[in-house]
């Protein structure tokens, strides 16, 4: 390995201070390499045995996904089909060695947005969606003070459907961006990607979200008596 | 309290997600620890956050997709490729 230093090249060092994020330069990263492209070389037999080798190994969590959107497993087998359905008949357009988990989850997203969610009543939308964000942030560091190991306790001891309900009960965008980023495991730009959203937005409601996320579950510790000791309004 | 630990418990509490999503960059993540070390109440809040992603994680468990979900699903490419066994 050599070293060689262009000339010129100014080398980057750490200031001590702000390295303001990225953000617009990465959102639409995932640019094709034009160097080999197995698309072009193979037959349509060998094209669908890669969809299979590759795609299926994702089924059981585009499945979980699709439950946890249509909360119903007839209405998420059924949106995985589709998913699967369109991403085989497109499946030359997806770029080999890009992100294909990604790319399927997108296409369940779009599935399930056009084919299940209008038809379906919206559920009850939370107010607040026009708190701006250092409001909730100023709010959430001036109410955690008084509920340190008491909330953890309360969280602890959390049932299930209660976190479900409550995670259930934000709307469809708040819910999907926490299921990605706190359940699926994607990347913030993985889920602009899937949600065709800047990164930016996808922070903010995130952010929005599980501000909203916490406050249902702290109100359910109150009514169950854990944690509560505070009574400033 | 003064105004100035008021404004980095702000900006500690709403980075919160995006630094527990490891999305930071190293220097701006090195001030939120740093904050950390001093400030109790976020590291409280930082914690409960923690946990309700863990909490999340919990209550949305793997699932498996039905054996009849996947033999239809598969029979799209087996269709075409024609490698089917028995």
């Amino acid at each position: 390995m050599r070293l060689q230093e262009r000339p010129g090249t100014v080398r980057s060092r750490a200031y001590g201070g702000y390295t303001p994020l990225p953000r617009n330069s990465i959102v639409l990263g995932s640019m094709s390499t034009p160097s080999t492209d197995t698309r072009e070389v193979e037959s349509e037999d060998e094209r669908a045995a890669r969809f299979e080798r590759d795609a299926m190994g994702y089924l059981d969590q585009l499945y979980g996904a699709a439950l946890r959107m249509t909360r119903n497993p007839a209405d998420a087998e059924d949106v995985v089909q589709e998913t699967y359905a369109k991403a085989f008949s497109s499946f030359e357009q997806f770029t080999p060695g890009t992100n294909l988990k990604a790319w399927l989850y997108r296409i369940l997203t779009n599935t399930y947005i056009n084919s299940y969610r209008k038809s379906q009543r919206q559920p009850q939308t939370s107010g607040g969606a026009d708190v701006e964000d250092w409001q909730l942030a100023r709010a959430a560091s001036h109410t955690s003070g008084g509920l340190p190991s008491a909330e953890r306790e309360a969280l602890d001891r959390m049932p299930d459907p209660v976190v479900t309900d409550a995670l259930e009960s934000l709307s469809p965008d708040f819910r999907e961006v926490v299921l990605l980023a706190d359940v699926e495991g994607f990347s913030y730009k993985e889920i602009a990607e899937i949600m065709g959203t800047p990164i930016g937005t996808v922070m903010s409601r995130l952010n929005r979200a599980r501000g909203q996320l916490r406050a249902k579950l702290g109100d359910y510790a109150a009514t169950m008596g854990i944690g509560q000791e505070r009574n400033d309004d | 309290m003064i105004e100035n630990s008021e404004d980095s418990c702000t900006f500690a509490i709403r980075s919160v997600h995006a630094f527990l999503h490891g999305e930071l960059p190293e220097s701006t993540a090195d001030e939120i620890r740093h904050h950390l070390m001093a400030c109790e109440s976020c590291v409280d809040s930082f914690d409960a956050e923690q946990f309700i992603s863990a909490l999340l994680k919990r209550c949305y468990g793997p699932q498996v997709a039905p054996p009849e979900l996947r033999m239809r699903v598969s029979r799209l490419s087996i269709h075409v490729s024609q490698t089917w066994q028995d």
